[in-house]
Formats: structure tokens, C-alpha cells, sequence
């Protein structure tokens, strides 16, 4: 017990020592001083003289400042406390030059900043794993039919069916169909909700764990009752994550049905579910034409991604021998579920990835640079510590610690900046940012933030220190109050600052590719006025409309009463909406006139739109007519087709009073077209549907009272107050219905807003890099030029007092300036020419190497140098001549 | 060479300032220099400065320990004494010695 202590003790000294080394230094000082006193004393005794015993005592006691420290020493914590003096005297250098300091710490933070805003979204959405057992495994199958443009098409139930029992590469396949229902409460207040109807083995297939409760069982699939597995996100909102829920029934669509579990709060696939139902049909219903299911596998454990697809393709070509008339050039495409859900995200990140890694550099450059001229300055006092025997170790000890003072004051800083632009991003991200739940800093982005910092910290530190300890202290001090400013040291700093230059003029002609390419997308054409228009969506269950003809009149007389209300001045539904993201159907079609070559096998987009939807979008009719009141369900069919179709299939004939035939067409569950005979009635001019960037593809558009979708978004022209509007709406559809809920109300401008998101926010991102790199930049360029006039005030002063005006030492410093910008001008279009293919896949209407944009970026980077030369340029004119001589 | 002899006689001093303060009552820095001088009948002579790097290390071991006290003549002084586990230690090194003047001892008198 009492050795542990002993050895205790010693470490409560040594402690001690550490956080209080005065009071040990003094103890040690005490106890020598003392011990020469008493030998003086015993000397003096023994009979010699006071000084003659001052003498021999310190002799005898050998070298008292070397013993001193010897002691000081065999405490064993010399380490630390070099350390903590380092530190100590580090933040006393940074406290004496608050503007370096904070000037070098805000730069560290931003670039540091960006960095762990952009690395915390791009983990979450790139580089962390799938919520689900063996992620890799899991694939998605798409439909494909190169002759009619589809790539990424749907299955039919017959097709799926198929592909389960035929497939050799795949342990599971399940099946699945977003749509939507309406949840009705006892009160009478619904819900709309987005339900997938999955088949059985969806969860195991993903395997995905319940939370509470259980999954499907294997027995219910066709023929058995439908149950509903909730999603989180749901099961909060809705029941306030009430566990007791499992085993209670809900009202789905006016039908009771019960609740076996809820999953876990990370699965969201596919993302907007609330609910999950099990598929209880049987998969041999329809045709096979009917394409409207999607499918998920997962490859079975030796199985690889190609040789599925390979295997999918033979199976689908069996398929299609066997079923010409359905399945003529129908084949399948597999893609990873992983880079489905992050799709072309991946691109922009990566360029947003790049371009905070640049602005890191910059950021870095700068300090290192601001580092150097401040080293410069202190030169001198670096080569007279060395000269008082400071060690050259302790020294670039001491310089690093001082960068890795101000990289961590910067990261700390950064995290803060880096937590905001996260919360930042997310409020301008587009919607459709996948992942968005799982964003979020944690532990891994943190250590990176460590790491970069402390990488940052030596990297910039390590200039300086090449710069000062490993110079000739014989000439620093011989110098004087003079600079040491050796051609080395002058060569670092222009090379720091056109690199700077250069990474700047990267991001810059980056984000002014990507500002034009937004505009050329704000310019796009859309074929209708956003302006004015209030859009909403409704889907009527069985229970409120039983059939067809019930869907028909439903919509007909909400239509009715809408446009009633006060500051309707249109009003019209349509079963997908332009630039939306409810599904399109594209189908063959065949006419009672024309006959088409098999090459250009006849397809269009069906779209059932109510009379006034043209009106309400104000899309122009060019020639004939659109839909009205006139065109029932009791009188012959009409349709209107849009422009491209025309150019496809007409070859600039007249399309108006030719037929459609046989196209009485059934969109699953959701409603049909109920006629089979179509006239075309009318032409449109293009609108687009599918993104801002497609071409808009050919179109025939039904009358809403001729088809009988169950889902449709309204669209309503107004003047006025929009929010007075939907009040005025819910009430006419609570008078026809109060079980249908009136869900996503947006006015077309957010519609047309979120098509443009992404583009806004991959512009807006890369602007704003742009914008902080030129300001690094043009601190650098200034930090030096400043820097170099005070070091050649002399210089100056010699040229003045020879008879040189002052414009010409303007001019000489600003030739200085505007050199770095030149050199940096090169290196930077070179790189940006150089990385133009990181680029394009985000650009519209605009090349990557534009030349307008190379030539405005450049001519900016000039000017912002040549303005960041001006005030060093005319504070070198300032100087006077007799006090810069008689300085030197 | 001249490194291993340095730690040869910081080791050897180590055990001496141990021995000295086997006696019991506690002792000063000097008082131990003194101690050691008259019982070495001046053979030893080490610089007195030497003395404390090696009571600091002796102290930072847990092999002894200090106090604050007043000195015979009313100063302010240090007091080393002898702990449990130094006791021990000097024990062993008084044992290694034994071992290796011996050793040495029967080389240097082999005939």
C-alpha cells in the first residue's frame, strides 16, 4: 500500500510542477540558494574571507545555473511544459497582431467551414451505406424500350411475374407501387397519404427489421386481406409514436384495415412513404401492357451487377419472342439501388466536393502567406534566439505550434460556419436531395475536420519555418531592422499567391458557367404563365366515387364550383402536371387514316387534361380549338395533341380532324381513358413536362370528362389572395365530399421553382465559393504587394530622391501586381480548361470551355488584382524620401 | 564511454544519497552532501550541485520524500527522508553492488 502511494506522490508532483511551474522553478531556486548559503557559512567558519567563501561554495557547488536546470529537468515533464510555454507564447504573438490573427483564423474557418458543410452532405448522400442488410446487393429493374425512348420504364404485373420465377441471378424480387390514399380519423378530418403497395417479401427482400410489430408474412400475399406497415415519420406525425397502434385497425380510403408494425426510422424507400400495403392481387391480371409496377432484387450471393443484367436481357428477349405483340423491344435495365437514389446528385456534389477543396487551398495559401511576410518581420528575433542557443528543434516547435494555434481557432470557428452551411444547404437544397434525414455532423466529419486542420496547420506552418529556421541567422542579424527577404523567400510567396489566383479564376469560371447555365434555364420556354396559378392535388378513393362515371362527375362539379369562387378566373385539372412529379404514361397509338412505318413506331405521352386547364396554364392553342363543356362522355371523343407530335408524325400536315383508334386505355387502378375513338380537335404549343432540360416529347392530350383519372391536380388562374383561395376550395370540396383530403397546394411558381432547384443550388453554392475564393485571392495579392512596398521603401525612397515622380513608383509597384495576376491568369485557365469535364454534365444551353465566360472571368480576376495593387501602389507613393534613407 | 561512466556514477550517487538517508531523521540537500563527504573520508568528491537533479529524480521515483522545514539555523530548507519503496530499492542496489564490487574485486585480486 504504501510503495503505491510513494509512487502517487511523485506523480501529484510532477502534476503540480505542470500547473504550477513558477512556484517549482522558485522551490528549486530556494532550496540551491539555500544550500550555498550554508556552505558560505560552514566556509567562513573554517576562516575564510566573505568573498573568498561566496567563491569556493560556488565552485564547489559546480555550475549553479546547469544544476538548476538539471533539476528542473528530473521532473519529467520538460515536454509538457515546452509545450504549454509554446502555447503560451504562440497565443501571446497571435493576441500582439489581432488583425493577422483574425484575418488568418476567419480564412482558416471559412475554407475549413465549407468544407464540413459540403464533406457532411456528401458523406451522408455518397458514402454512407444503405439502411438495409447488404446494400450492394440491392437493384433496381427497370423496363427499356430503345425504339420508344423509354429507358427507365415500368413492369407489368404478367412481365414481373415472369421475371421472379424466370431469373437465375437474383435471390429475391419483389414488386412495388407508390400511389396515394386518404386516411380518414374519427373526426372526420382526412389525410392523404403516399402508400406503397408492396408484394409479400418486400422487407425481407430489403432486408429491412420492423421497429414494432412485424413485416409481412409470407402468407399474405394474393387472395389474403390487406394489412399496413407504417413508416416512421409517419407513425409520429400522425399517432405520436403510439406502439399500441400495431393490431388497431385505420381507415384507409374509406376501408378498415389493420396495423401489423411500424419499421425503423431509416427506412425510406422509396422516400415519401407513409404507409406500406401488401399487393393482394393476383400478378396474371391485365395485359402485359400495363406497365406500372416498379421492381427491386436483390443478386444472389456470387452474383455480380453485370451478370444480371445480362441474365435480365436474355430473359426479357424470351419473353418478348413469346408475346411479339406486347413486348416488341421491351428489355430490361439493372442499376444499383445505391446510385439510383443518389443519381445525378453525385455529379453535383462532387463538383461542389472540388470546389471546396480549392477553396480550402486558397485558403491555406493565404496563411501560409500571411505567415511568411509576418516571418519576415520576425526574423530577427528568431536568428537572435538561435543565436542565444534556442535549439533549431524547439524552435520549428515553437512556429508550428503557432499554425496549429491558428488552424485550430479556425476549425473550431469552421465547425460553427460548417453547422450552419449544413442547416444552410438543406434549407436551399432541392427537394429532391436524397437522403435528406440522414444528413447530419457527426463523429466521422469531425475527425475529418481534425485531421484537415492539423494537415492544414503543419502545411501552411511549414513555409515560414523552411523559410526562417533553416536560414543563415549570421546575415538576419548582420541585417538588422532590415528584411532577411531572400530571393527564396520572395519566389514562395508570388508562387503562393498565383496559385491562389489561379484556384480562384477555377472556381470563378465555374460558377459563371453554371450563373449562365441557370439563366439559359430561367429563359426556357415552359409553354405556360406560372404567374397567378394555384395548383393542388386530390385522389378520390371507391368510397366517394365507385366508378367511372362517378370520377367524371365528381371532378365536373368541383370544377363547377371552383370556378365560382371569387378571383377564379380559370380553372382546370389534369392528370399530370407540367414540370410535376406524378407519373407520365407514354403509349402506342394507331390512327383510322395513316398508316406509320414500323421504324417509327406511333407513341405518345396520354394526357387527360379538364376543359380550362389551357386556359389556366394560358398554354397557346395554334390552331383549332381546346376542350370545353361540349365534350362528354355521351358525345364521340375528341383529343388535341401538342407541337412535337405534330413534327413526328405529321410531316407538316394538317393533324386537326384526323382519328385515334382503338385506344380505350386503362391506367391500372387509376382510372382510363373511356372512350376508344378520338378526333383531333386542336394543337398546342409544347409545354414542358419532363424537367427544363428535355426536349418536350410528343403529347396527346384527352378531355377530363371523357377519361376518368382518380388523381389529378387541380390548376386555378386567380387574382387575389391565394390563401383566402384554398380556404374557399376546401370548402367546395367538403360540400361534395368530406372525406377527400386537398393535399400539396403549391402555387405553379413553386412547381416551376423546384424544377429549377438543383440548378439554383449547385449555382448559388458555386457563386458563392467563387466569390469568398476571389476575396482570399485579393487579400493574398494585397497582403504581398503591401508587404513588398514596405520592404522596398528604401528602394523608393533611393528612386524618388534620384528624381522619379511618383507615377512612375505607382507604376512599378502596380507592374508588380499586375504581373502575379498574369501568371496566376495562365495557370487558371489552363485548370479550368483542364477541368471542364467535371462541369458539363451540369450545364445547359453552354459549353464548359465557353470563351464569353473565360474572357469575363479573366477580365475580372484582372480587375480585382489590379484593385487589391492600388493602395499598396499609392501608400509606395507616400513614402518619403529622407525618412525611408535615414531608416536604412 | 564517457556516457556509460556518467550513469555509472549518477546510479552510484543515487544509492548513496539513499544510504545516507537510511539513517532516519530527515536531511537537507546540503546536509546530505556533507554526510556523504565526511563518511567517504573525503574521497568522493562530487560537485554539490550534482546532488539535486539526482534528489529530484530520487523524489519523482517515490523512493523519497520532502518536506519544507526549518533548518538548524532558522532558515527556510528542504527535508528529504526515506520511503517504504526506497527503502526497498536500496536494498536491491545495495545488493547489485555487493554482486558486482565482488565480482569485480575477485578479477582485479586473481592472481
Amino acid at each position: 500500500m504504501e510503495p503505491l502511494f510513494d509512487r502517487l506522490r511523485g506523480l501529484g508532483l510532477r502534476l503540480r510542477g505542470l500547473f504550477d511551474p513558477d512556484r517549482a522553478d522558485r522551490d528549486i531556486q530556494d532550496e540551491l540558494s539555500f544550500h550555498l548559503e550554508m556552505e558560505e557559512e560552514r566556509l567562513r567558519r573554517e576562516g575564510l574571507a566573505r568573498t573568498e567563501a561566496h567563491r569556493v561554495a560556488r565552485v564547489r557547488f559546480g555550475g549553479e545555473d546547469r544544476y538548476r536546470e538539471q533539476t528542473r529537468d528530473s521532473r519529467g515533464t520538460r515536454l509538457v511544459e515546452d509545450g504549454m510555454q509554446d502555447v503560451k507564447f504562440g497565443l501571446r504573438m497571435l493576441a500582439k497582431n489581432p488583425l493577422f490573427t483574425i484575418v488568418a483564423v476567419v480564412t482558416l474557418a471559412l475554407g475549413i467551414g465549407a468544407n464540413t458543410a459540403i464533406y457532411t452532405v456528401v458523406k451522408s448522400v455518397l458514402l454512407e451505406p444503405l439502411p438495409f442488410e447488404e446494400p450492394d446487393e440491392l437493384m433496381l429493374l427497370f423496363t427499356r424500350n430503345d425504339e420508344q425512348n423509354q429507358q427507365k420504364y415500368m413492369v407489368s404485373p404478367m412481365d414481373f411475374d415472369d421475371w421472379r420465377n424466370g431469373n437465375a441471378t437474383f435471390d429475391a424480387m419483389s414488386a412495388y407501387w407508390p400511389t396515394t390514399g386518404t386516411v380518414t380519423e374519427n373526426d372526420g378530418n382526412p389525410t392523404r397519404v403516399n402508400i406503397v403497395y408492396t408484394t409479400e417479401d418486400y422487407f425481407e427482400t430489403l432486408g429491412a427489421l420492423p421497429l414494432v410489430g412485424r413485416t409481412f408474412r409470407s402468407d399474405e400475399g394474393p387472395g389474403s386481406a390487406a394489412v399496413a406497415i407504417l413508416a416512421y415519420g409517419f407513425w409520429e406525425r400522425r399517432f405520436g409514436a403510439d406502439p399500441s397502434i400495431v393490431g388497431r385497425t385505420i381507415t384507409l380510403d374509406g376501408e378498415p384495415m389493420e396495423v401489423v408494425g411500424v419499421v425503423r426510422p431509416e427506412h425510406t424507400f422509396p422516400a415519401s412513404a407513409d404507409l406500406w400495403i401488401n399487393m393482394t392481387w393476383p400478378m396474371q391480371i391485365q395485359s402485359r401492357f400495363a406497365r406500372w409496377m416498379s421492381a427491386v432484387g436483390r443478386l444472389s450471393e456470387h452474383s455480380t451487377i453485370e451478370a444480371a443484367g445480362a441474365d435480365m436481357v436474355a430473359l426479357a428477349g424470351r419473353i418478348e419472342q413469346e408475346n411479339p405483340r406486347t413486348n416488341r423491344g421491351w428489355t430490361v435495365t439493372v442499376t444499383s439501388l445505391k446510385d439510383e437514389l443518389v443519381g445525378d446528385t453525385r455529379a453535383a456534389l462532387l463538383v461542389l466536393l472540388t470546389a471546396t477543396g480549392l477553396v480550402l487551398l486558397i485558403a491555406c495559401a493565404n496563411v501560409a502567406n500571411l505567415l511568411l511576410s509576418r516571418s519576415e518581420a520576425r526574423a530577427r528575433e528568431i536568428a537572435v534566439r538561435t543565436a542565444f542557443g534556442a535549439g533549431r528543434w524547439r524552435l520549428v516547435r515553437q512556429l508550428l505550434t503557432e499554425s496549429l494555434l491558428l488552424s485550430g481557432g479556425g476549425a473550431v470557428l469552421g465547425l460553427g460556419l460548417g453547422w450552419l452551411g449544413v442547416r444552410g444547404l438543406l434549407a436551399v437544397a432541392p427537394v429532391t436531395l436524397p437522403r435528406e434525414g440522414a444528413i447530419d455532423l457527426d463523429g466521422g466529419v469531425l475527425a475529418v475536420v481534425l485531421v484537415v486542420s492539423v494537415v492544414t496547420g503543419v502545411l501552411f506552418g511549414l513555409a515560414p519555418i523552411a523559410r526562417l529556421v533553416l536560414a543563415d541567422i549570421h546575415s538576419a542579424i548582420r541585417d538588422g531592422t532590415r528584411s532577411t527577404r531572400s530571393a527564396g523567400g520572395h519566389r514562395m510567396q508570388n508562387a503562393f499567391v498565383v496559385g491562389q489566383l489561379a484556384l480562384a479564376l477555377m472556381l470563378v469560371v465555374g460558377a459563371g458557367l453554371l450563373v449562365r447555365s441557370f439563366s439559359n434555364l430561367r429563359e426556357v420556354d415552359t409553354g405556360f404563365q406560372a404567374d397567378g396559378v394555384l395548383t393542388a392535388e386530390l385522389d378520390l378513393p371507391t368510397t366517394v366515387a365507385p366508378n367511372d362515371t362517378a370520377v367524371i362527375d365528381f371532378y365536373d362539379r368541383l370544377r363547377q364550383r371552383i370556378a365560382v369562387l371569387p378571383g377564379v378566373t380559370a380553372v382546370g385539372d389534369a392528370a399530370t402536371l407540367p414540370l410535376g412529379e406524378a407519373l407520365d404514361y407514354t403509349e402506342p397509338f394507331a390512327m383510322a387514316e395513316r398508316e406509320f412505318p414500323p421504324e417509327l413506331e406511333p407513341r405518345a405521352f396520354l394526357r387527360p387534361v379538364a376543359a380550362g386547364f389551357f386556359e389556366a396554364l394560358r398554354t397557346p392553342v395554334l390552331s383549332g380549338r381546346v376542350f370545353d363543356e361540349r365534350d362528354r362522355l355521351d358525345l364521340p371523343g375528341v383529343a388535341v395533341v401538342n407541337e412535337a407530335w405534330v413534327r413526328r408524325y405529321m410531316q407538316g400536315e394538317d393533324p386537326i380532324g384526323e382519328r385515334f383508334v382503338g385506344m380505350g386505355f386503362r391506367f391500372g387502378p387509376l382510372g382510363a381513358l373511356n372512350k376508344t375513338e378520338w378526333e383531333i380537335v386542336g394543337v398546342v404549343k409544347d409545354v414542358k413536362y419532363d424537367g427544363l432540360r428535355a426536349d418536350v416529347a410528343p403529347a396527346i392530350y384527352f378531355p377530363g370528362l371523357q377519361s376518368s383519372l382518380r388523381r389529378r391536380t387541380l390548376v386555378v388562374r386567380h387574382v387575389g389572395d391565394p390563401g383566402a383561395l384554398v380556404a374557399d376550395m376546401r370548402g367546395a370540396l367538403g360540400e361534395l365530399s368530406p372525406t377527400v383530403a386537398l393535399t400539396d397546394v403549391r402555387t405553379m411558381g413553386d412547381v416551376l421553382a423546384g424544377a429549377r432547384s438543383r440548378d439554383r443550388f449547385s449555382t448559388l453554392l458555386l457563386s458563392l465559393f467563387g466569390v469568398v475564393a476571389l476575396l482570399l485571392a485579393s487579400v493574398g495579392v494585397y497582403g504581398v504587394l503591401a508587404y513588398a512596398v514596405t520592404q522596398r521603401q528604401g528602394e523608393v525612397g533611393i528612386r524618388m530622391a534620384l528624381g522619379a515622380d511618383r507615377g512612375d513608383v505607382r507604376t512599378m509597384i502596380l507592374g508588380d501586381g499586375l504581373r502575379l495576376v498574369l501568371a496566376g491568369l495562365v495557370l487558371g485557365l489552363a485548370g479550368a480548361l483542364a477541368l471542364s469535364g467535371v462541369l458539363s454534365s451540369q450545364l445547359y444551353g453552354i459549353g464548359a470551355r465557353d470563351p464569353g465566360v473565360l474572357a469575363s472571368v479573366a477580365g475580372i480576376l484582372v480587375a480585382v488584382g489590379l484593385a487589391a495593387s492600388l493602395v499598396p501602389a499609392w501608400r509606395a507613393t507616400r513614402v518619403d524620401p529622407v525618412v525611408a534613407m535615414r531608416a536604412e | 564511454m564517457t556516457q556509460a561512466r556518467a550513469d555509472l556514477l549518477q546510479g552510484t550517487l543515487e544509492m548513496l544519497i539513499l544510504k545516507t538517508l537510511q539513517v532516519g531523521e530527515p536531511m537537507h540537500g546540503w546536509g546530505v552532501a556533507v554526510r556523504i563527504q565526511q563518511l567517504s573520508e573525503q574521497v568522493l568528491q562530487v560537485n554539490q550541485g550534482s546532488l539535486y537533479p539526482a534528489l529530484h529524480r530520487l523524489e519523482h521515483k517515490g523512493w523519497i520524500r520532502s518536506e519544507w522545514g526549518v533548518s538548524e539555523n532558522n532558515r527556510r530548507a528542504k527535508f528529504y527522508r526515506l520511503t517504504a519503496l526506497g527503502l526497498r530499492q536500496l536494498g536491491e542496489e545495495h545488493a547489485q553492488w555487493d554482486l558486482f564490487t565482488g565480482a569485480v574485486g575477485r578479477i582485479l585480486h586473481a592472481t
